[in-house]
């Protein structure tokens, strides 16, 4: 029976307390060092060869019978009203089937309570006008065939711009600031911190905006029937969407079906219906064909969010012994012209160390730029930076190993709750990392120091996160008559190999084979509601709900299996279930193989449903990670190649290393080219991006990736839920740029504090650094 | 992307009777790295693309022999039909064994798809400072193959490039290919390239440097790309380097390189950093010549 509790959920760096329907778990947490036969396997991803062959059917592959294509013109300059539209002749254009903008709105002109076509333009890349047409080629020519008055309206481009004294206004009718006196967090005293230490470093930091770069740009697909519209949506969350388009559209949710079936990567930017989806759904049921609408490499860099940049200033207080007393952090953030909330960055300072004296603060100023969204670990990647990169100098200036006085700090009770943690493994996170990468082993000599241009280095950073999931989430499983199952969760795949491990989840608990599971993800008609892949919640949120639904079928097979053995009286807690054999535990003899049970059913099918229970009462659930990093440094050039990461992580169980490996590749990557290569450059003059495609906005190529080498603690968290894991997603990215930055200095001595560090930073920063009587003292 | 016809000749004939069409615009084609790009971002709006790689002798790649060069006295050498591409160049025995530098710069550029469709002759067409086998084109003297309806001429390499994204063509013409002379055996050459990532990525600063082999010793050439409106040779440098190798000699040469160049900001890097990589780039070329030297 469900009943209504509250419980305390981590998202994104921000506690929740929801009441949250769930019901009786009635599952037994797999203890530590349990033999399990799939779950902690190696195994490669159920949909893989539908993936690399093609089959794989991705937002942008829907192709429907009379489709059209949707497209948007978007606005040219970053801060404009629009006087006028003049689309004649882009709708008398052949091919075209109905243009929509300001002035020939569509039927719904809102979405979320924004409108989609305002007066004031507010960004490069704001959407001005919509075309469907019969093909993207014509659609283009229309969008050519639209002429626009604009008036210019002054800019603000940026953090600094925006919040100078006289700045211009990002939006006419809104003042600059979305929060001036900021998100703040406090515990104990800035002063009394001051006052107890020894050593005092402070620091001030910058940070990029970052762009996602998504394989798969944005996009929607919308085809109706009668009063039903299904959309096709590159989604972290199908159920979040269903809501958003029910919503704006004012039908019920049951009109409304999503699929996402494969998404080529979301990393915090895809969520909801947006401007493109309501604009192919509506255009879809006024055309009465479908629409497709997808985004273009360079729309994707200018309307479909990013990391915001930062300001940050640490400063950090401790005793001689290296025992924090203080840590203070002061960050600035832009989050775009709708001033969304900032991005957490005062996390990491809150809950890393155990100090008694701590302030965050996170100010967030509007700039005339598409809203921020979240970005893997939004805030955590920032605020590590500054954190981390403030910890090595602290442990410079004390004359301490940087790991040493992390370990000095080392918080076994969450600082900011108070309570304990379910488990905390980043002490051995710590000490694996040291032990693979010879933290205690002077410099590998391979590349001599001081002979040639190339200098070498190593730091050190740890990392905390959410990811312990909860509730709501659930799992419907159907057990058919030849003995296989069919699981249906509310979720999707990004990328991160969700439909594998919850495969191999349920199968493990069936007592199948992986090959007898079926799971189908990524479309909310067959299932019940599932979270959205954020917060790396997914699968700490999901798996347990498979578990409870699976346990709920075994019953049932169980019942039946002791009719056949005429055990009519004996309990289904009497029953085990062993190698896809029932096995009664008190005469191990009295057993029946699952499929002569299957067998007997029929057409009947069993069909139970499982959900997630409650997190456990003040205790947090918290993933942990420490990287290690080498580098070498061209002192000549201020080349930076980062040559080695080990990187080990603390999630609880690993359900799949294959994946979970994986995914820490992809995550040190992307710290890489944060932390090197990747920055949005904006032209002061005009506003405008001058890095909108992916020549200019360098991500790293697998020639620019350092040999990774992937570490877990991999001890079940088993007062976590009852797999005893915990998210990934998000983890492996925040401590590289971090860890990379402390090897430069170690390697040169100059500690950089802007990200990222471009060979042309870095040299500036030696020069300086050599014209100062080049030394480690210079901090 | 707009539209456009396509169209692949396989006659000179035919290609200049498209390429004389008078009311549309017609555009040659060879790899189409750098085409397809500017068209897709709509700063070139052709009617025609004319794809020029089945026209005769394009895909040539041979040492010399008369036939195919034009004009008299031209040593032997190498002939490089335009549209051979970069994993051609930078794989072929016959390029590697006098013309390495080519090699080595062809090499570098972008990466492992891109160098299989790109062409030296969309590379030297495009004309940016930072075409990446322009020096390498510069310190071996290159001379290049223009055919046109009225006729064929041969311009110098250093004359070809005229300016960011402009060439020496007349409208109606094509690149064919280039004649290469042979540096006499001994002669050393080294490319050089700096850029934010290892791969696919245009050059920050290149330099091609040749030490030519005399009866003396050896006459240098110098190149840089990157650092002014076409690629430039540094003559100061050249003679500098030609007299003498000491230490001393080597940070002239680096620093009169320097004075040859007139970089700008762009968003790969900041006008001093362009300006401290000449020295530095220079004299790591120079060095890198110099270890092949044989010890006498
Ligand atoms: C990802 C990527 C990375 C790159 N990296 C580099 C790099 O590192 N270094 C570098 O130098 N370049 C780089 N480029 C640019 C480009 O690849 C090169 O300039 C290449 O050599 C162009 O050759 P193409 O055959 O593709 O030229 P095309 O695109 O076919 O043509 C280029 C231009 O030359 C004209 N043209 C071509 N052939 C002829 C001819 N025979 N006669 C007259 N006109 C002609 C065309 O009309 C066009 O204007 C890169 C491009 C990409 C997409």
């Amino acid at each position: 029976m469900p009943k209504i509790r509250k419980t305390k959920v981590e998202f994104e760096g921000r506690i929740e307390e929801r009441e949250v329907i769930v019901e009786e778990e009635h599952v037994e947490t797999w203890p530590r060092g349990a033999t399990l036969r799939l779950v902690g396997k190696p195994t490669p991803r159920v949909d893989g060869v539908a993936r690399v062959s093609g089959r794989a059917l991705y937002t942008h592959d829907v192709q429907l019978p009379r489709m059209l294509i949707g497209r948007f013109l978007r606005s040219p300059h970053p801060h404009a009203r629009i006087k006028a539209v003049d689309s004649a002749k882009a709708e008398a254009l052949p091919g075209v089937a109905l243009v929509w903008h300001r002035y020939h709105p569509a039927p719904i002109a809102t979405l979320e309570g924004r409108e989609i076509f305002p007066e004031e333009v507010a960004y490069e890349g704001a959407e001005v006008a919509f075309v469907a047409a019969r093909d993207d080629r014509t659609a283009e020519d229309a969008l050519a065939l639209i002429n626009v008055t604009y008036e210019l309206l002054p800019f603000a481009f940026d953090l600094e711009s925006a919040t100078a004294e006289d700045a211009p206004k990002v939006l006419l009718d809104e003042g600059n600031w979305v929060s001036r006196e900021g998100d703040v967090y406090q515990r104990g005293d800035v002063g009394t911190g001051l006052g107890d230490a020894d050593e005092v470093v402070e620091l001030t930091f910058t940070t990029p905006i970052a762009s996602h770069c998504c394989l798969e740009t944005h996009g929607s697909a919308a085809s109706w029937e009668g009063d039903q519209v299904t959309v096709w949506h590159s989604t972290q969350s199908v159920f979040g969407t269903r809501s958003s388009v029910a919503d704006a559209l004012g039908i019920p949710m049951d009109k409304v079906r999503v699929i996402s079936d494969y998404i080529g990567g979301g990393f915090g930017s895809k969520w909801g219906a947006e401007p493109y989806t309501l604009m192919a759904i509506l255009a879809a049921r006024e055309t009465r064909r479908p629409v497709k609408a997808v985004l273009g490499r360079e729309e994707e860099h200018l309307a479909a969010g990013y990391r915001p940049g930062s300001w940050q200033r640490v400063r950090l207080g401790a005793r001689e012994d290296g025992t924090l007393t203080l840590i203070e952090h002061d960050a600035k953030v832009a989050t775009g012209a709708f001033g969304g909330g900032g991005p957490v960055i005062g996390g990491p300072s809150k809950d890393l160390y155990a100090c008694p004296n701590v302030r965050t603060v996170v100010r967030t100023s509007r700039t005339n730029a598409d809203h921020a969204r979240a970005f893997r670990a939004p805030g955590y990647v920032e605020g590590t930076f500054a954190l981390e990169g403030a910890m090595d100098a602290l442990a410079h200036k004390l004359g301490m190993d940087p790991l040493t006085l992390r370990m000095k700090n080392y918080a076994e009770m969450s600082p900011s709750r108070g309570g304990p943690y379910t488990f905390k493994g980043l002490r051995q996170a710590y000490e694996m990392g040291a032990e693979r990468f010879g933290w205690s082993r002077a410099v590998p000599t391979d590349l001599p120091n001081g002979q040639g241009p190339w200098r070498r280095g190593r730091g050190i950073a740890s990392q905390i996160w959410g990811g312990g999931g909860g509730p709501p989430a659930n799992a419907i499983v159907r057990l058919l008559p030849d003995g296989t199952a069919e699981l249906s969760v509310g979720v999707q795949d990004i990328g991160t190999g969700t439909k594998t491990v919850l495969t191999q989840v349920a199968a493990e608990e069936l007592g199948l084979p992986l090959e007898a599971v079926r799971c189908i993800i990524g479309d909310t008609l067959p299932a019940p509601y599932g979270p959205g892949s954020g917060g790396s919640v997914t699968l700490a949120s999901t798996t347990p709900a498979v578990r409870s639904a699976c346990r709920e079928v075994l019953r049932q097979v169980i019942a039946l299996a002791a009719v056949m053995l005429g055990l009519e009286d004996a309990s289904v807690d009497d029953f085990d279930v062993e190698r896809g054999d029932i096995v009664y535990r008190k005469d191990p003899d009295r057993r029946l193989a699952f499929a002569r049970v299957t067998a007997k059913m029929g057409d009947y099918t069993i069909v139970a449903k499982g959900a997630r229970g409650p997190n456990p009462d003040d205790k947090a659930v918290n993933t942990f990670g420490a990287h290690f990093a080498e580098v070498a440094v061209n002192v000549e050039t201020g080349q930076l190649r980062v040559e080695r990461i080990v990187a080990v992580h603390d999630i609880g169980r690993v359900v799949n290393p294959l994946t979970a490996t994986s995914q820490v590749y992809g995550g040190v990557m992307m710290g890489v080219g944060y932390a090197t290569t990747e920055e949005r450059i904006i032209d002061p003059a005009t506003g405008l991006q001058l890095t909108a495609n992916l020549e200019d906005y360098k991500v790293p190529l697998v020639t620019d990736t350092p040999a990774i080498e992937v570490l877990f603690v991999d001890v079940a968290d088993t007062e976590a839920n009852s797999v005893g894991s915990k998210g990934l997603g998000e983890p492996p990215i925040i401590p590289v740029a971090a860890a990379i930055a402390n090897a430069v200095f170690d390697a040169v001595g100059v500690r950089v504090t802007d990200l990222p560090i471009t060979p042309d930073r870095l040299l500036a920063l030696l020069s300086r650094a050599s014209n100062a009587g080049f030394s480690k003292e210079v901090e | 992307m707009r539209a456009f016809n396509y169209c692949r000749p396989t006659s000179y004939g035919e290609a200049f009777h498209w390429l004389a069409g008078a009311d549309q615009l017609v555009v040659p084609v060879a790899g189409a790295t750098d085409l397809i790009p500017r068209i897709r971002d709509g700063l070139l709006r052709p009617d025609v693309v004319l794809d020029i790689k089945d026209l005769p002798d394009m895909r040539a790649l041979t040492p010399t022999d008369g036939r195919l060069t034009s004009g008299e006295g031209v040593p032997p050498g190498l002939y490089v039909g335009a549209a051979v591409r970069m994993n051609e160049l930078a794989r072929s025995e016959l390029v590697s064994s006098r013309w390495g530098v080519l090699a080595m710069a062809a090499a570098s550029m972008g990466n492992e798809q891109v160098r299989n469709r790109a062409t030296i002759g969309g590379n030297i067409c495009t004309a940016s400072p930072a075409a990446d086998t322009a020096p390498a084109l510069y310190v071996l003297e290159a001379a290049v193959c223009i055919k046109g309806p009225d006729g064929d001429r041969t311009v110098a390499i250093a004359d070809f490039f005229a300016g960011p994204r402009k060439n020496a063509l007349h409208r109606g013409e094509l690149v064919v290919g280039l004649t290469i002379p042979q540096p006499p055996e001994g002669s050393i050459g080294h490319f050089e390239k700096l850029s934010r990532r290892k791969a696919g990525d245009l050059s920050i600063v290149s330099v091609a440097a040749l030490a030519v082999r005399t009866d003396a010793g050896y006459r240098w050439r110098l190149a840089l790309g990157a650092v002014g409106p076409t690629p430039l040779r540094s003559p100061e440098s050249e003679a500098i380097l030609s007299e003498s190798l000491t230490d001393e000699a080597i940070d002239r040469a680096a620093a009169s390189a320097y004075g040859c160049c007139c970089p700008i900001s762009d968003i790969r890097s900041g006008l001093e950093y362009r300006q401290a990589m000449v020295i530095n780039l220079t004299r790591h070329a120079i060095h890198a010549v110099m270890a092949q030297m044989p010890t006498p």
